[in-house]
């Protein structure tokens, strides 16, 4: 398992020159004061890994991490980031370089580090509880690889809705065949499906009026047939006549069709919804305004969250409800237009049908009547081929001006029509001239209706059948479709059962003893991708913490989710280890961040952690507990000493500025050797700024300069470590009247200080030195900090070097973890106090004297 | 060595497991789509209602008297 070594940085948000983070393969505990650089590094991993930074990228329109990245000075420094892991071999991972020449370890590390999903920022604690529940499966989405599955279950839901087409089509298919046995029959069409009963109480009817038994079953029809072929006999050939009668018959029913009401009702049905969708498709859409105003409402905005402009929240939520409902009404009309559509659409496909029919009908029919009723039958044909085109395609495309046009042939006035109706007449004063009886000719219509029913009952039977095979897979498509979603829902809910039992462990140990938590989180029951959060507070279940927690539970309960997805994904990554959590302790209270502290050491003592805090007295606490949960050797802990715009936060190890003044004074300029032991100087009284509690005036941004710490650096040993002072004094005061130095000719270019001798740089540079070498510790790798007893001593952490106070034998400090051993669970409660401290001190103090 | 399914594996074979005790899907439905899991096709729509259409007709000439 690979380990991040080392972070270079470079040019990047509050980096400008080449800053190295290092980890050598451990933790790192990272204290800086606001504003000093912290979350560059944060946002320099993330950057590197992922390509973005959350904060920035999506956050606000115009801003991003490409934009906003790159340092504001950034021109002659290139931005580079860059991570080195613990591999030796290894070469660096910069930003934009392709992985694929990396060894596979590295490679799926970064794989893993792409899905982004180990870095929280405080500002990110209550993210997971404000989002809404698709955009927090969304977040949660890297945890659940289900892309398979979901191609699987969309190809279902398409194979539902394709077969529900198909068996809808196949329904109407059998609805125009019913349509037409109507038709012939002449029943009311308030009768839903005429059934075999009812088709033969028609026919037979029919038959006793010309003077045929009636029949008992569909069956009959062909006996009926040619019962009444026997009646027709004796009256001679007739076959013209029923030729002409059944083109007679169709061609009215096509003139029925034509002038049906539905297609003028259709036309104006379309023409006001397409005039009012257009009307409001320039103000109106939907989804935005449905997001939008859910946003506002649900987040208290004050700002649009497209635009950023201030708005009227009450105001607004009553125009976007009043477009709503004007979306409702639309909404209605496309719903009746599409009713009408359809319809019409019916319409057509029966007149096509009559259409196939009439072109059987006539081609049986004497050349000479064929040859008068072909050219008709072309032109109808024609002219319901444009309606049909004219029908197809989505609502909102339909061609009202074609439709118009197209319908228009068919229209009462039009020639078509006139043709269809001339031509019927025609035909209908061939029939009358034609010998035939009264009686052979309702028994030649008898026979006609028959035959034609016995064919419409064929094509309804076939219907049928795969109205009801079709509806047969359409329900098993649907059962199908169902149970992947069953499934999936059901697989995921028990991802969510496990998380939210790691989420209820993690809040638990946080708030022992506290009447809440029961966090769950649950699948919808619609919707693809859901996730919904409750929890239990006291005696109400299963509620939206929002609803009850105070803010600092929301936090832990943000923070405890967080820890869990991390666990979570940990368990899917094995190899991948880092977490990274920027300043988010200090948005909890003491008592449990104290417990988060010990809980993120001890339960995640195997993960490469990057903890930061702004907080000095927390830095100080979370070493106390480094060594509480035996923990201390994991950790690399960094101090920030300063930052400034031209080189960003000094991370610089002491020990290395000590050599290099070494270097220095055997080779280096007066201006080197004056910078670098200005430096120096300043890494050391800002440390001791902190463990002597000295009091420097405030300045705005904490940039304090030498001329701010060294006068009350000097006037504090020299009165209260009177021990130090004795063995320094020389160093001391040497260094009061060279600290200028620096300024002179390490920080500025004075032509006034240019003569300034090597020798005075070098004295300043030794004094530097010789205070470094009574301050800092090699062993401990750290300054001297004032004793907690005796008072007035000052020691390192493992009594390598120790001033004794006034009067008084050296006392050995304890170590870290024998004081923590003694105050075992004092802290875990403790409300941190500077100021009850210090008051603390100065009783004993008194005590003392 | 133990055989550890991914979670997609785990939704599939819940998934069949669910068809299985479906009533209203016919067993040679559900044979057919193992076939397309087989093959990896299951994300094919078409494949899928060919599946349901052969397999409805299968049980249908299967079960008639």
């Amino acid at each position: 398992m690979r380990r991040i070594h080392r972070l270079d940085v470079r040019g990047f948000r509050g980096v400008y020159t080449q800053t190295s983070l290092l980890f050598h393969g451990r933790s790192v505990l990272l204290f800086g004061e606001n504003g000093t650089g912290k979350s560059s590094f944060v946002d320099a991993i993330e950057k590197l890994f992922t390509g973005r930074v959350s904060t920035l990228d999506g956050r606000a329109q115009g801003i991003s991490s490409d934009r906003h990245g790159p340092h504001i000075h950034n021109g002659a420094n290139t931005l580079s980031i860059a991570v080195t892991f613990d591999d030796p071999s290894t070469t660096p991972f910069a930003l934009g370089a392709n992985a694929n020449g990396l060894p596979s370890e590295i490679q799926e590390y970064l794989t893993s580090a792409r899905e982004n999903l180990y870095i929280l920022r405080r500002r990110q604690v209550l993210e997971f509880i404000e989002s809404q529940p698709r955009d927090r499966y969304a977040k949660l989405r890297p945890f659940l690889p289900l892309s398979g599955v979901e191609a699987v279950e969309n190809a279902l839901r398409q194979a539902r809705e394709n077969a529900d087409d198909e068996a809808q089509k196949a329904t109407q298919d059998s609805e125009r065949v019913i349509n037409q046995i109507r038709r012939e029959l002449g029943l009311p069409t308030a009768l839903l499906a005429p059934s075999e009963k009812d088709v033969l109480a028609a026919l037979s009817e029919a038959l006793v009026q010309v003077g045929q038994p009636p029949i008992g079953q569909i069956h009959d029809l062909e006996s009926a047939r040619s019962n009444l072929d026997q009646a027709l006999a004796p009256f001679g050939d007739l076959s013209r006549q029923s030729q002409i009668s059944n083109v007679t018959r169709t061609l009215g029913q096509l003139i029925e069709l034509f002038v049906s009401p539905n297609l003028p009702g259709f036309v104006n049905s379309l023409q006001e919804f397409q005039d009012r969708e257009a009307r409001e498709a320039r103000v109106f859409y939907e989804t935005v305004l449905e997001q939008g105003i859910r946003w506002i409402q649900e987040e208290r905005r004050e700002t649009c969250p497209l635009c950023q402009n201030q708005i009227k929240p009450d105001e607004l939520a009553t125009q976007v409800q009043a477009r709503l409902e004007e979306m409702r009404e639309i909404v209605q009309l496309r719903r009746r237009t599409q009713g009408a559509v359809e319809q019409t659409r019916q319409t057509i496909r029966s007149a096509q049908d009559l259409l196939v029919r009439l072109g059987r009908e006539v081609d049986s029919m004497t050349s000479e009547d064929k040859a008068r009723c072909l050219p008709l039958i072309q032109d109808l044909n024609d002219a319901v081929k444009v309606i049909w085109e004219s029908l197809t395609g989505q609502l909102r495309d339909l061609k009202l001006e074609q439709i118009k046009t197209a319908i228009s042939v068919g229209g009462t006035d039009s020639s078509l029509l006139k043709r269809l109706s001339a031509e019927r007449a025609h035909l209908e004063a061939i029939l009358n001239s034609l010998p035939s009886p009264e009686a052979a000719q309702r028994i030649l219509s008898t026979r006609n209706l028959i035959l034609r029913i016995k064919e419409l009952w064929i094509d309804r039977q076939r219907a049928d059948s795969r109205t009801a095979g079709l509806g047969k897979q359409a329900a098993v498509a649907v059962r199908l479709h169902e149970n992947a979603q069953a499934a999936r829902k059901e697989e995921v809910q028990g991802i969510y059962d496990e998380l939210s039992e790691d989420i209820n462990n993690i809040y638990t140990r946080l708030h022992p003893d506290e009447n809440h938590g029961g966090v769950r989180l649950e699948v919808r029951d619609v919707g693809q991708g859901s996730a919904t959060l409750k929890a239990n507070f006291y005696e109400r279940h299963d509620e939206d913490p929002r609803g009850y927690y105070s803010d600092a539970h929301l936090d832990t309960l943000g923070i405890s989710i967080f820890l869990a997805l991390r666990r979570w994904h940990r368990k899917q990554r094995t190899s991948f280890d880092l977490l990274v959590l920027d300043d988010v302790l200090t948005s909890v209270d003491t008592a449990h961040a104290v417990r988060l502290s010990e809980l993120l050491l001890q339960e995640f003592k195997d993960y490469q952690i990057l903890l930061t805090t702004h907080d000095r007295i927390w830095f100080e606490h979370l070493r106390d507990i480094q060594a509480r949960c035996r923990v201390a050797n994991n950790f690399i802990n960094k101090v920030i000493h300063k930052w400034t715009i031209e080189e960003g936060p000094d991370l610089r190890e002491p020990e290395d500025e000590r050599q290099e003044i070494d270097r220095l004074i055997s080779n280096g300029s007066p201006e080197g050797l004056a910078a670098m032991s200005g430096r120096l100087l300043e890494h050391i009284l800002q440390e001791m700024r902190y463990s002597l509690h000295l009091s420097v005036q405030a300045k705005r941004g904490e940039q304090y300069e030498l001329g701010d710490l060294w006068p009350v650096f000097y006037a504090a040993v020299k009165r209260d470590y009177p021990t130090l002072y004795s063995q320094a004094h020389r160093i001391l005061d040497a260094l009061d009247v060279r600290w200028p130095v620096r300024n002179w000719i390490g920080a500025h270019r004075n032509n006034w200080a240019r003569n300034v001798p090597r020798d005075t740089a070098m004295d300043f540079a030794k004094a530097v030195r010789d205070l470094f070498d009574l301050v800092f510790c090699n062993a401990c790798r750290m300054f001297i900090v004032p004793s907690p007893a005796p008072l007035g001593q000052l020691a390192c952490r493992k009594g390598e070097k120790i001033y004794p106070a006034a009067g008084k034998a050296a006392v050995r400090p304890k170590t870290r973890e024998e004081l923590v051993k003694e105050t075992e669970g004092a802290l875990r409660n403790a409300r941190l106090d500077t100021n009850l401290y210090l008051a603390w001190k100065r009783a004993e103090a008194g005590r003392e004297r | 060595m133990e055989n550890i399914m991914t979670i997609e594996e785990r939704i599939v074979e819940r998934f069949l497991n669910k068809l299985k005790s479906d009533q209203a899907v016919p067993e040679e439905v559900v044979d057919s789509l193992q076939e397309l899991i087989k093959e990896g096709k299951l994300k094919d729509a078409q494949l899928i209602l060919r599946a349901i259409s052969e397999g409805v007709k299968e049980h249908a000439k299967n079960t008639s008297p």
